[in-house]
């Protein structure tokens, strides 16, 4: 081929690897030949589609948020650490609802140790298309303190599908239950006080900060036009932390909460704490390489203000389970785990704490239980909740494949998102003609290979 | 981004390489999109954050390596769309292809601040072949699924050496000298490598149409 043809320079203009008399040639062919400039707008999008092909990874929490506030502007329902803005104006409200509901729950459960959420069905009036509970790991943690209503079975979600809901609005029974209603879905959430109270000066989570609602489809099949339900999650989440504070007037915190930046879910998120007092180690769903940094610690004069106490000169106990070490700069603290076996201070006996193995270090927590919480609607759309999923290793992800109750071959509907996946909320369809599922089942999965199941993480009913 | 899928058939005589059924769909939501945000429709921006934002970080990531950069740039560039979607002009090209050009030229202008060596030898490195796994597709990107793979499927079949060339430029925004001296070939056998690879992956996918 004769490759110096103008048409056949087109890719090389396209990526700016033409030296100046070349482009200077190229673009005097360019301004008279309009197929050449066709030609060129298609080497754009052919280079672009070459672009896709980039190992794909959701961008982090928190970019939308700063460009509105670069732009000033404000999005209604955008904002919140969402991933993506419009995903979560895109989901499945009625059972979504559900999912999201125990997502939550788990959420609360895990930071925001002063309540936890328990969903539990008002009616299940959908026969024969139950949500199913995840299996290993259970249900979502919020609801497994329901228990079984009459006529469930073991194993199925706490929440059903009820008829006849009216009204758009969560309405609130009392201080520690209210209803989701109108939807097909009536949820009753109940919240209750957990035993750890919750320091004064530990923060107040960030409303939803950690709830992700991401589509997920079966390869090459778009997902039918969603309605907009984004709002009723932040109302869900809303209401929850009113009922919350209502049920737990002591709940605002006091004296002075910290004020965080960051979100620690990666190991490029640190929390930074700007002011105020420590967080809970503990109740922070922090990723083991990320950091969790005070950069202006409470002088000694405010440790009982706080409930800190010294161990030594570079060491603060929390109370909570957590140990911070003073930086070089003097003032920031690096706050770590107490290691397994570490007895903080008893109050009633001031004597020094004899332990010298006591070091800064990586503080690698424990892998937490993963569980899976599938849900799906009579019409075949389904939701997915996910919590703790291991990272998956390069160049593998995990599917989830739903099997019929006969016995048949697996069949795919979708892979969950590599950066997300591990914790989130996921909307599935069954492939038209696909069977009630009997099971479902989360596969580690390299994502080339859509026709077999890699090996099992998660599976049950 | 999946606009970049868009058919331009008909204007020049022939498909486009990565023509998809929803093509023209996804083009017309995406000019709408543009052109709603000229209009200072923040909803739109908001809108085209979820669809777009997924491809173009998972790009500036490939290309700046580090999260910082990658999430610098994304921010970066959506202050540009907001700013320049007056400008965007449909009859030019697709609106994903409009977007990514600007992505790309931003990256190219960290590259050039910062050096370029450190994107090759410190990023998510090429395999031996040059190729890119995909390591993840989400969510709203698995709509594309079967585009993304045709076109992995075509770029499989380029040989080696030329579909690392393209690669090297299209990822790591490597001039021709440079990607002559990581190669260690002329800068002419490379631009010819270039050149005939991407002649060939359009005629691969035109052949799958």
């Amino acid at each position: 081929m004769n490759d110096k043809e103008p048409v056949d320079q087109t890719g090389l203009h396209a990526l700016g690897l033409l030296d100046e008399r070349e482009r200077l040639d190229y673009e005097r062919e360019l301004a008279a030949d309009p197929a050449l400039r066709q030609a060129l707008r298609e080497t754009r999008d052919q280079l672009a589609a070459i672009a896709l092909t980039a190992p794909q990874v959701v961008p982090p929490a928190g970019v939308w948020d700063r460009i509105e506030d670069r732009l000033n502007l404000s999005v209604p329902g955008a904002r919140g650490n969402r991933r993506t803005a419009s995903r979560l104006l895109r989901f499945h409200p009625a059972w979504a609802a559900v999912a999201a509901l125990a997502a939550l729950s788990t959420w609360l459960g895990v930071r925001h140790h002063e309540v936890s959420a328990r969903l539990t069905a008002l009616e299940n009036s959908q026969a024969g298309r139950p949500g199913k509970a995840g299996p290993r790991g259970g249900p979502a943690p919020g609801a497994e303190r329901g228990g079984p209503r009459p006529g469930q079975e073991p194993g199925d979600l706490p929440g059903g599908v009820a008829q006849g809901a009216a009204g758009r609005e969560l309405q609130p029974l009392d201080g520690r239950t209210m209803r989701a209603m109108g939807l097909p879905a009536s949820v009753q959430i109940e919240l209750d006080r957990l035993r750890a109270a919750q320091r004064p000066g530990e923060p107040t989570p960030n409303g939803v900060a950690d709830l992700r609602l991401m589509e997920m489809h079966p390869p090459g099949r778009e997902a039918p036009a969603r309605r907009e339900g984004g709002s009723l999650v932040t109302k869900v989440a809303d209401a929850i932390a009113a009922a919350a504070a209502a049920a737990n007037p002591a709940a605002p915190l006091s004296p002075t909460p910290a004020v965080l930046r960051g979100q620690g879910s990666s190991p490029a998120s640190d929390i930074v704490i700007e002011q105020g007092g420590t967080v809970n180690l503990n109740s922070l769903n922090l990723h083991p390489d990320a950091q969790v940094v005070h950069q202006n610690f409470p002088a000694d004069s405010e440790f009982g203000r706080y409930g800190l106490s010294r161990l030594d000169a570079d060491r603060v106990w929390d109370g909570n389970g957590g140990i911070w070490y003073r930086q070089p700069d003097g003032h920031s603290y690096l706050g770590q785990k107490a290691p397994a076996g570490f007895h903080p201070p008893d109050p009633d006996d001031p004597a020094p704490v004899a332990d010298t193995t006591l070091r800064p270090g990586p503080a690698k927590p424990a892998a937490p239980e993963p569980y899976a919480f599938p849900v799906i609607s009579n019409d075949g759309q389904g939701m997915i909740v996910t919590q703790n999923l291991p990272e998956p290793a390069p160049g593998f992800g995990y599917a989830l494949w739903s099997q019929d109750a006969n016995g048949g071959s697996p069949v795919l509907l979708g892979f969950l998102p590599q950066a997300e996946g591990v914790n989130g909320v996921f909307s599935f369809d069954l492939p038209p003609g696909t069977s009630v599922p009997g099971g479902y089942r989360i596969t580690r999965q390299i994502l080339t290979d859509v026709t077999t199941p890699g090996s099992t993480l998660l599976q049950g009913p | 981004m999946e606009s970049v899928l868009q058919s331009s058939a008909g204007q020049c005589g022939r498909e486009s390489p990565v023509a998809a059924p929803a093509a023209g769909e996804r083009a017309v939501r995406d000019a709408t999109l543009l052109r709603r945000m000229a209009n200072q429709d923040a909803r739109a921006l908001a809108e085209l954050y979820a669809v777009w934002s997924g491809p173009l970080y998972s790009y500036a990531l490939r290309t700046l390596v580090t999260p910082e950069d990658a999430e610098d740039a994304l921010q970066e560039v959506f202050v540009k769309f907001w700013k320049r979607a007056h400008a965007y002009d449909p009859a030019l090209g697709s609106g994903f292809t409009w977007g990514w050009m600007i992505m790309r030229s931003h990256c190219c202008d960290i590259l050039r601040r910062r050096g370029r060596r450190k994107a090759l030898h410190s990023g998510p490195s090429l395999d031996d072949s040059g190729s890119a796994p995909i390591l993840a597709i989400t969510g709203a990107d698995l709509l594309q699924r079967d585009e993304v793979r045709r076109v992995i499927g075509a770029l499989d079949q380029l040989p080696a050496p030329e579909r690392r060339a393209v690669e090297m430029a299209v990822f790591l925004e490597y001039t021709g000298e440079e990607i002559a001296g990581e190669l260690r070939q002329p800068l002419g056998s490379v631009k010819s490598r270039i050149r005939r690879g991407l002649i060939r992956l359009r005629n691969i996918l035109q052949r799958h149409e």
